[in-house]
């Protein structure tokens, strides 16, 4: 037994991880290297006597401080709704906070179980959630309990301490007081946060001389900076996809990847009801030249080499003005300008693709929506605004507002330029200081300015972050960062909607928020997170009823801010020094070829969550690829590059199965060449390669290292831009791992898909063109009577679903469905329990894409029951189709009897190596698999549960409609998944299987699924559908 | 093609001289100095994969079924695919036993123990793979009708339980026909011991045997009883066994050919496994004179006439796919034949439908080295016919689940290990008990005819069981 210190001084820790900590005897100081506490593993092996003595020890502490057995924060947080007065054990609490990932700022709601914050769903009132998440913050509770997280300070990479940090760090603080900040440089990423934001100003204001770098790899800046040219004000453009009925995508995954694609998907997701019918329908033109989900959903989507994007917009235009739009002389030049950057030549392009689709734009002006994606250079940007404007769109579905976070990163240059500069400066030795706050320069930065070279000159560097990352082990001093679910926050959104981000839990390790290290280093006036951001919003309202709208905004999740002020149209008044700025010469190569376009991750974004397990192993959507990335190229590149894969004979329908040995192929600019595995990709622009970026951490903690391929070094000035690059063969080999083998539907009737005048002249085509009138057919078996009760279905709507797959996260976030690593996955073993079918409809090289989310049918003759022989899966009266685990011997003859094969099983132990950090992740109300039994969707059965139960005790023995929504519904932003009883002819989900839309997938087969799909219904131009006829 | 054998001279079933010979030939082998070094090489490679088997099955309890090679689609793998094949390896054995037996056919009693004793060991080997490819063996028994406190009963809709009973139906009948056809020998055995512990062991399982007229009487009846409970056991096991595939709704799987063209394929494999060991051991232990190339031949027009019912049911459930209209059903067989999996078909199709089309010349028939490849060849057709059918799997409904099957390293060594549980109980049974029927032999000889001496060719052939 260690002597405890009872030491005022020492002894009063507000939180303590064990005695050991509270007394700070040696052996705890050498227990910090530890993941858990000594007692935890060796408690069974105390004798009586120390027991007693732990005990008794235990006991008198517990008076002096609290037990922090439940690990709550320990300030006042409140509980979204339905606040009970006290923790009911085994009852979830929902809390409201804000997630915040680069510039993308989304209120949720957490749910929390005893102190244990274990999912996040969206916050309906926030405008960006509207009650869904994007799978970026539907995962990011996993980096709260991951096991790479980094738990200590390190000094040259070696453990230290927080005090060494601060003491270390006084001096060179006192440094700068006297000299005003000459030498430090603050980087972080894009600030949203207003609290942070004034820390960032009292920074400035003492240290005059400090500069504060804003850099983000994947950003908005083109769009910014093309905005501030067309417009001549730093707005923000708002669109309004509800109102567009015609829109034309540049490049723009708007319900992917674009900032507030979770609002956009809901919107775009409405105007594509087909009941709208002509005149309501939307229609989508998009013209990319890598193969985006949104391009999955367009109704034309037109391949475009990456440097023939700025013309594409440009002919467009071009044809509008001949259709008598009159563009303004600096606008006609971004168009001549549009055109002269790319030097392919426009005749690729049908002069009567074009002039349909400006008919078509032109004839629903008001109602027409340009959307130019982020990557575009400025030019685009300004040229789509000019368009959106001749359209007579601004107003109507485009707005221009003011951006609310502007004045906070207004003093940096756009990214790629603020990186630049600071490397230069760093490799002048003007940097003494660089505080690299929550960011990874190291890994992100382009490879041509020497970053991390640049970084030894700099005497003090600091990194803060969640992980130890590669920038963590190139600088002096690293320091943990909390969690965002750890501590207090703030964030403005782009349309100005002002949330607080409350902690659900106290830290688990010894970490501070960014607010809290800068506010310590630099002598703020709050100290603690709660602090700063209570002080800022106190001494914005002022006291007076204070507490009152802050636990108001604390409930909601949102500060009510009203909506930002519309800042008109502008004036394309500053375009000649816009376009004399934004020439396409800063615009670099166009040199032909083979061209290279670098884009963030969907999963992993720019690096940044590439130590998450969910999103490491959730498929990328349109590949199916996962824990690895690839460079992209089209069957008609790759039988140019003479790579023999079976994709490439058009008679041949799919990949070679279990043939997961790609060709490495190399990418080579300049002095940087890459070699990564090629992975043909129906559908990409010819003579194209995109890369994701993100992968190929070096040094990236835990699962990152070793996943995928570095593209960083091969980025130029911004991400997006085409590059022109010479590739070959290397004639060696990599193994990827893919969850779907085969991309063609087989002519099968699974995806019912037909176009609007198909729906219009036929409503029952999903069910009349694809199967044959048979005579009713007959069960074996004795059938359920499914008359009486609620009885649970699902519909799921193929038209609304672009296939973002957020829901596959959800569920496994709610349902404790284990990561099983690359390995298990090539070996064809994954265990998600949504999948998100992809199929390619049509010609290799210009495909159509369609989805489908795969989940158990809960059929009600379920061919799985039957074949179980230990009854291990039955119905239950409410129609569910039940595995239970501890029946379950592990037969698996219900996997191979299930004809949508999706059943699940646990063929090793996925669930005993969990750390005890982990552990806390998961979700109480569903059980945590052993090896050996089957598993698959449940409907959220445990959901149905605690509705149940909620109602029951309010003596209500049905359930309305609406109150149980599974996860996958829960978080899917398109509402395409809706769950309700069936026996309620009122209900949605009833409603929606009366509609003549609705349809089952191998009903053929008698299985009578309670998941049934509406059909897929597209709106193209029929004119540009006529020419293609024409043509072929 | 087989009543005919009736007609033939009882001098061609057994070309030995007299019953003391027959006794010394059969009995020759449990006697220790006699045993060949080939035996005791044999045995030790038998108990090395016997131990190899051992620790697969443990690895595989302490791991899960992750280090063998299923996955999502093909939840069925070698597991599967090893079980069918063991047992239909044990089919000839009830086959000659039974069937034959109740036919009259003579020449069944050069190879019944053999093949019997093959039955039991295959299915033993059989009975490895279903209880062990569980997912949680500990609870492998609730798939058995167990009386227990929460009234749950098995699943009696699920072929998998219909394959409990009929495997383990199998199996007891198996053993006890075999055993009861052992009595009489064991009792020879008895009485030829030198030692007093065989004398006693022997003594104990011959159950007193003296071979008076009632015991013969008994033995008779109880025989004749077995061979027609066995009878329908030979067609139901490897029906019921094809109803795991044919019950379910998979294309491919879900045909009516199954019961029929599994049972056909069961007894193909099991003469030419029982063709293969024969020739070892009679090559080994000098058993020429007993199980003479007559033999032989009747069993290799046995695989001849099997293996073309067997190509028969290839071509037509190939036609049924085709001629139902069923785009799944065509698509499944178009894939066994031309997709990833059509390496297998093709080996298949040339061990099962082409190979065994050589029998048609006698020559061939009565060449003992082309006969033993041949029936190697069939064994591996065969195992690749399961093969197949399991891979099905891999290529169902929905083509987004389509997925690859390989085997891992543990896979193919419990397949070999099973080998070594075959093999070892094999050789102890050549090595101590009477690899033929002793009394059955000496019935079918001249000296056992009642006419034997009066050279009435006609009356040697009419007569029942002696």
């Amino acid at each position: 037994m260690s002597p405890l210190n009872l030491d005022p001084k020492k002894a009063a820790p507000t939180q303590w991880r064990s005695l050991d900590e509270l007394a700070m005897s040696p052996e705890f100081q050498a227990g910090l290297e530890r993941e858990f506490p000594e007692g935890a593993s060796e408690a069974t092996e105390l004798d009586r006597r120390q027991f007693l003595q732990v005990m008794g020890a235990s006991f008198a502490l517990a008076g002096l401080t609290g037990c922090d057995v439940v690990r709550r924060p320990k300030h006042e947080i409140l509980p979204y709704n339905n606040a009970p007065e006290h923790l009911i054990p085994g009852k979830p609490q929902f809390y409201a906070t804000t997630v915040t990932v680069g510039e993308e700022v989304m209120g949720v709601l957490v749910e929390s179980h005893q102190g244990r914050p274990t999912k996040i769903e969206g916050n309906p009132q926030h405008p960006s959630s509207q009650g869904a998440t994007g799978k970026l913050q539907q995962a990011s509770i996993l980096d709260l309990y991951s096991p790479n997280r980094s738990q200590k300070v390190l000094k040259n990479g070696a453990s230290s301490t927080w005090d060494a940090f601060w003491g270390g760090m006084a001096p060179v603080i006192d440094g700068f007081r006297a000299n005003g900040g000459e030498g430090l440089r603050i980087l972080s990423g894009y600030i949203v946060s207003p609290s942070f934001a004034a820390i960032k100003q009292h920074i400035l204001r003492e240290f005059p001389k400090a500069k504060w770098v804003v850099y983000e790899p994947v950003n908005r800046d083109n769009a910014r900076i093309g905005l501030l040219g067309a417009v001549g004000k730093p707005v923000d453009a708002h669109y309004r996809i509800e109102s567009a009925k015609r829109i034309l995508s540049v490049d723009s995954d708007f319900l992917e990847s674009e900032l507030n694609h979770v609002a956009h998907a809901r919107a775009f997701a409405k105007t594509r009801n087909p009941d709208l019918g002509k005149a309501g329908m939307s229609r989508l033109y998009l013209m990319e030249a890598r193969y985006s989900v949104t391009g999955g959903v367009a109704d034309h989507r037109i391949r475009v080499k990456p440097s023939m994007i700025p013309a594409a917009l440009a002919l467009v235009a071009r044809e509008l003005a001949n259709q008598g739009l009159t563009f303004q002389s600096g606008e006609t030049q971004l168009i001549d300008s549009a055109l002269s950057a790319s030097n392919g030549t426009i005749a690729e392009f049908s002069p009567q693709l074009i002039s349909e689709l400006a008919a078509d734009l032109a004839a629903h002006r008001g109602a027409s929506l340009i959307l130019v994606g982020k990557h575009q250079p400025p030019l685009v940007h300004a040229l789509g605004h000019a368009v959106n404007r001749l359209l007579g769109n601004v107003g109507t579905t485009v707005l221009y507002k003011i951006s609310p976070t502007f004045a906070f990163n207004q003093d940096s240059p756009a990214s790629a330029v603020a990186i630049r500069d600071l490397a230069a400066d760093m490799e002048k030795g003007v940097v003494d200081t660089l505080l690299m706050i929550d960011a990874n320069p190291v890994f992100t930065a382009p490879a041509d300015i020497q970053f991390t070279s640049h970084l030894s000159k700099v005497r003090h560097s600091v990194h803060l972050g969640g992980e130890v990352n590669e920038s963590a082990q190139a600088a002096l001093w690293h320091i943990p960062q909390s969690h965002y679910l750890e501590h207090w926050d703030d964030a403005i959104s782009f349309d100005g909607t002002t949330s607080i981000a409350q902690p659900l839990i106290s830290p688990l390790y010894t970490t501070f928020s960014k607010s809290e290290v800068l506010a310590k280093l630099f002598d703020y006036r709050y100290r603690e997170s709660l602090d700063i951001v209570k002080g800022h919003w106190m001494s914005r309202s002022g006291a007076l009823g204070f507490e009152i709208a802050w636990r108001r905004w604390l409930h909601d999740g949102i500060i009510e801010t009203g909506a930002l002020p519309d800042s008109g149209p502008g004036s394309s008044s500053g375009m000649d020094a816009f376009l004399k700025a934004h020439s396409s010469s800063d615009e670099g190569s166009r040199e032909g070829g083979i061209e290279l376009m670098l884009f963030e991750h969907p999963n992993v974004h720019d690096g940044r969550f590439a130590s998450n397990s969910w999103l490491q192993e959730l498929p990328e959507p349109i590949t199916k690829l996962c824990w690895d990335n690839a460079a992209y190229i089209g069957p008609s590149l790759a039988q140019k590059l003479g790579i023999k894969d079976q994709i490439i004979l058009k008679n041949d329908k799919g990949v070679p199965m279990g043939q997961y040995d790609k060709p490495m192929i190399k990418v080579t600019r300049g002095g940087h060449s890459l070699s990564l595995p090629a992975w043909i990709l129906p559908g990409m622009a010819d003579e194209t390669v995109v890369i994701h970026l993100g992968y190929g951490r070096k040094k990236g903690p835990g699962i990152a290292e070793g996943a995928g391929f570095d593209a960083y070094p091969l980025l130029d000035k911004r991400v997006g831009q085409p590059l022109s690059v010479q590739v070959e063969v290397t004639g060696s080999t990599y193994t990827l791992a893919c969850t779907q083998d085969h991309w063609s539907m087989e002519s099968r009737p699974i995806v019912r898909e037909g176009d609007l005048e198909l729906y219009e002249r036929r409503p029952n085509f999903s069910a009349d063109e694809f199967m044959n009138p048979h005579p009713p057919l007959a069960s074996l078996w004795e059938e359920h009577d499914y008359s009486k009760g609620m009885q649970w279905g699902m519909t799921i709507d193929l038209n609304s679903c672009n296939g973002c797959s957020v829901c596959v996260v959800a569920c496994q976030a709610e349902n404790n469905i284990p990561v099983v690593g690359k390995g298990q996955v090539i070996r064809g073993r994954e265990m998600h329990w949504i999948r998100l079918d992809r199929y390619f409809t049509g010609d290799v090289d210009d495909p159509g894409l369609v989805f489908q989310a795969m989940l158990c049918q809960h059929c009600e003759n379920a061919p799985c029951e039957a074949v179980c022989p230990v009854s291990a899966t039955v119905h239950s009266k409410e129609g569910l189709n039940e595995m239970v685990y501890n029946r379950c011997i592990g037969t698996r003859y219900c996997s191979n009897n299930c004809p949508y094969k999706v059943r699940r099983f646990n063929f090793s132990n996925l669930t005993n190596h969990y750390s005890e950090s982990e552990k806390m992740q998961k979700n109480p109300d569903v059980t945590v698999r052993f090896r050996g039994v089957m598993e698959k969707c449940t409907y959220c059965v445990q959901r149905i549960e605690q509705a149940r139960i909620g109602f029951k005790n309010k003596g209500n023995e049905v359930i309305p409609d609406g109150a149980i929504v599974p996860a996958c519904a829960q978080a899917c932003p398109t509402d395409a998944i809706v769950f309700g009883n069936i026996n309620d002819p009122k209900s949605r989900v009833a409603v929606l299987k009366a509609h003549p839309r609705n349809y089952g997938v191998l009903t053929e087969l008698n299985t009578k699924p309670r998941t049934t799909y509406l059909a897929k219904v597209r709106n193209p131009n029929p004119a540009i559908l006529k020419l293609s006829r024409s043509a072929t | 093609m087989i009543l005919r054998d009736n007609t033939l001279p009882r001098a061609t079933l057994v070309e030995s001289k007299s019953f003391g010979e027959v006794n010394e030939i059969i009995c020759a082998p449990t006697n220790p100095v006699r045993t060949p070094k080939t035996w005791h090489i044999l045995f030790l490679g038998s108990l090395s994969l016997l131990c190899l088997l051992g620790v697969m099955l443990a690895y595989l309890v302490w791991e899960g079924t992750g280090i063998w090679g299923v996955n999502m689609p093909v939840a069925w793998g070698f597991a599967i695919v090893n079980f069918v094949w063991w047992i239909g390896i044990g089919h000839a054995g009830t086959l000659i036993s039974a069937i034959l037996f109740l036919f009259r056919q003579k020449w069944r009693t050069g190879i019944n123990r053999f093949a019997e004793a093959m039955t039991i060991f295959a299915v033993m080997c059989a009975f490895i793979f279903p209880s062990f490819h569980v997912g949680r063996i500990w609870v492998a028994y609730w798939m058995f009708p167990l009386p227990n406190s929460m009234g749950m009963w098995p699943n009696f809709r699920s072929p998998l339980l219909w394959d409990v009973f009929a495997v383990s139906t199998y199996f007891t009948v198996s053993l006890l026909f075999w055993y009861v056809g052992l009595v009489p020998d064991l009792a020879t055995l008895r009485d030829k011991a030198t030692s007093k512990m065989k004398k006693v062991l022997y003594g104990v399982f011959a159950l007193g045997w003296r071979g008076a007229n009632r015991h013969w009487q008994n033995y008779e009846r109880t025989y004749l009883i077995l061979a027609a409970v066995s009878t329908p056991l030979v067609l139901s096991v490897h029906s019921i066994v094809s109803f795991d595939f044919a019950v379910s709704n998979l294309p491919g799987w879900h045909t009516t050919i199954f019961p029929p063209y599994f049972v056909a394929g069961a007894v193909f494999s099991g003469f030419a496994l029982v063709s293969t060991l024969m020739i070892i051991a009679r090559k080994v232990y000098g058993l020429e004179k007993v199980v003479t190339m007559h033999h032989l031949d009747n069993m290799n027009k046995f695989m001849l006439a099997t293996g073309t019912i067997v190509a028969y049911a290839y071509a037509m459930e190939f036609f049924i796919a085709w001629y139902s209209g069923n785009p799944y059903e065509r698509f499944a067989f178009i894939n066994r034949a031309l997709g990833p999996y059509g390496w297998a078909y093709w080996i298949m199709v040339s061990c099962n439908c082409i190979v065994p089309q050589l029998f048609w010349w006698k020559k061939i028939r009565y060449n003992l080295l082309i006969t033993f490849i041949i029936t190697i060849l069939i064994n591996i057709g065969m195992w690749f016919e399961r093969f197949v059918i399991v891979m099905t799997l891999h290529a169902d409904f929905l083509p987004s689940s389509w997925g690859y099957y390989r085997p891992t390293w543990v896979d193919w060594l419990t397949f070999l290990g099973t080998f070594g549980l075959f093999g070892t109980f094999f050789l102890l049974f050549l090595r101590f008990l009477p690899t033929l029927a002793i009394a059955e032999v000496k019935g079918v000889m001249p000296e056992a005819s009642p006419h034997h001496g009066h050279h009435h060719q006609e009356a040697l052939t009419s007569g029942g069981q002696h």
